[in-house]
């Protein structure tokens, strides 16, 4: 019995292999077919003709007509090409679980005469089922998501879109309740006592299917925001069309002032802006006397502190730590060269460029941080100084596509002395 | 309160506050708390945070107004029924000239290249463009397709409803001013009883 069933999967395999090919053989024809919806017989002769009826690839739905793909082949296709217009939603769960409760069945009849061959080929055909029914639900979720994240592109306009949505929400549904008719209470009473079958109905497709249900809810979330974003597009493009054309119509439509209201709309209420940026008076003179003394009582305090050996930026802390006698007293020198430069720009009359005033007076420091000093030294002063000598720094981005921005030179404008 | 101050500053600069231009202060006026922080920092400029559109745009208003304030707006009012039918018509033509099923909504792309071929090669939206060009808003005496086209998307951006990411790159974001846009024609639809549908069935019933 065994060896008859092997001969008959030997024929199988044979002519499965023969069919294979000629699909493959007559690709360009049959996808042609595809898509066309019908096959051009005038490109082929009779015997291939026949060759494709037979092997059940073809039909013909009635004399004198032209042939046709039949439907597993077109879906074939479609799922190959994750063709979304044509890619169909298989829900009949109820046969396929028929199916498995007649072959869990039989598996148990063979177990008990004893034929360990046939008990096998059950147990195979079992899996193959549970198998078969968990990879149709993944291949219609994947068809779904696959829906949903191009946003129906596959569609032409927006109401075949809106009608594409609408029936994958059908078919969630189907499919839904073609989930909730596996029954895990039947599934592990069908298992009972067997490891395998337990792996496999209650094991694998618990699990998977739990997994599928929550895809399936989120998918119907998703489907049902993106209609209504649909019918939001499609009632604004009406509402846009529609009133141009009355405007178009009614050029000299009377609107009445809404402004006037005692309750202004919020739509309608728009505040004028305010200037974030503050402007000072450059031209006061008192003020530019006032300036020079906080600068000089600032620059004297932190003389102070530099006396004392108080660090009193955090460039200077950071050189505390290698308590290196020598970058010490580097570091007093550069606070002492900045501290100079801010003196000699509130006495000068022109904004002065740092790095044109580091070359200028021919200091030895490096460009990068003699600026780095010069940011960190205003900090230190006082903010009423800081509002007298204005600090602008020149920046650019690093590139087109990275903002973060490179100081390139640091510009001091003193008060002004004009009358 | 301190880390907001960009944010506050862009609402006090004017600034329509959409997930297109403004995507980080958008997401964080989300949050009621801070916005209601927000609203009692700006009390005595007398301002206060508007949202619009279903919380797509967020900008500032007057709290209490005075003589001045309504003065304000009445001029600005003014100002939006004028640039109402250019925008509409702005709207229909450039969803026609790209082939849109539906109007522009707030991240859509514009490639400028597109929108100039589309219109170079149909003599009607060429014609069209050429008025809409003409009108006050848009001002522009260009005579090319491609000078006309520029001038709009200039002003476009100007106005805030369009948004360019890179300055030498022809293409444009449309911002959530969409959206104002669209709340503003439903209310004064609403308002003057205007009959204006935009209920595809009902259309259909007309």
């Amino acid at each position: 019995m065994v060896g008859q069933q092997l001969s008959v999967s030997d024929q199988l395999l044979e002519q499965g292999e023969k069919r294979l090919n000629l699909i493959g053989r007559h690709a360009g024809i049959l996808m042609h077919a595809y898509q066309t919806g019908e096959l051009d017989s005038l490109a082929v002769n009779e015997g291939v003709l026949r060759n494709l009826l037979n092997a059940r690839i073809i039909y013909q739905p009635e004399s004198g007509q032209g042939y046709r793909l039949r439907a597993p082949v077109a879906q074939l296709i479609a799922s190959l090409v994750v063709d979304e217009r044509r890619r169909s939603i298989q829900a009949d769960v109820a046969d396929k679980l028929e199916v498995i409760r007649g072959q869990v069945d039989a598996f148990r009849k063979a177990q008990r005469l004893g034929d360990m061959h046939l008990g096998e080929l059950k147990l195979h055909i079992i899996e193959e089922r549970v198998h078969d029914l968990v990879s149709e639900f993944d291949e219609a979720i994947h068809s779904l998501w696959n829906r949903l994240n191009t946003d129906f592109g596959f569609a032409a306009n927006l109401d075949e879109k809106m009608a594409e949505n609408q029936r994958a929400q059908n078919q969630i549904e189907r499919l839904l309740d073609g989930l909730s008719m596996i029954d895990y209470d039947e599934c592990i009473a069908l298992a009972d006592g067997h490891v395998k079958l337990r792996h496999l109905l209650v094991v694998h497709l618990q699990r998977r299917t739990s997994l599928q249900r929550a895809s399936m809810l989120e998918i119907q979330h998703r489907m049902i925001e993106l209609m209504s974003r649909f019918r939001e597009q499609q009632s604004r493009s009406l509402l846009v069309s529609n009133m141009a054309q009355f405007l178009r119509q009614h050029p000299d439509l009377k609107v009445s002032d809404y402004t006037e209201q005692s309750q202004v709309p919020n739509l309608f209420n728009q505040a004028c802006a305010i200037q974030g940026a503050a402007h000072l008076d450059v031209n006061d003179r008192q003020a530019q006397s006032e300036t020079l003394t906080a600068l000089h009582e600032a620059l004297k305090q932190t003389r102070h502190l530099r006396n004392d050996d108080v660090a009193s930026s955090e460039s200077a802390q950071a050189t505390e730590f290698t308590h290196d006698s020598v970058l010490e007293t580097q570091q007093r020198q550069l606070k002492q060269d900045v501290d100079q430069f801010f003196v000699d720009v509130a006495q000068s009359q022109q904004p002065q460029s740092a790095l044109d005033y580091l070359a200028q007076s021919a200091l030895s420091w490096p460009g990068e941080i003699w600026l780095f000093q010069v940011l960190s030294e205003y900090e230190t002063l006082a903010k009423a100084v800081q509002a007298q000598l204005p600090l602008h720094r020149q920046e650019r981005a690093v590139s087109r596509t990275n903002d973060v921005q490179i100081i390139e030179d640091i510009i001091v404008t003193p008060p002004s002395r004009a009358a | 309160m301190m880390t907001h101050g960009p944010l506050i500053e862009a609402l006090l600069n004017g600034e329509f506050i959409c997930a297109q231009r403004f995507p980080e202060y958008h997401q964080q006026l989300q949050d009621e708390a801070l916005k209601s922080q927000i609203n009692d920092y700006l009390r005595p400029l007398n301002r206060t945070v508007s949202e619009v559109a279903d919380g797509s745009v967020f900008f500032l208003s007057y709290q209490r107004l005075d003589k001045q304030g309504r003065e304000h707006l009445r001029q600005q009012f003014t100002q939006t029924l004028a640039t109402l039918m250019p925008l509409l018509e702005w709207l229909t033509l450039i969803q026609e000239a790209l082939g849109h099923d539906s109007t522009l909504v707030p991240g859509d792309t514009v490639k400028l290249p597109e929108w100039v071929m589309a219109c170079e090669d149909n003599p009607s939206l060429k014609q069209r463009l050429a008025h809409l060009a003409k009108d006050r808003f848009f001002n522009s005496q260009a005579e090319t397709v491609d000078a006309q086209i520029k001038q709009i998307a200039k002003r476009l951006v100007e106005h805030g409803y369009l948004m360019q990411p890179h300055h030498d790159r022809p293409y444009f974001i449309v911002t959530g001013k969409v959206d104002y846009l669209i709340d503003v024609i439903r209310f004064i639809r609403d308002e003057e009883n205007l009959p204006v549908e935009e209920n595809p069935e009902q259309e259909a019933l007309l």
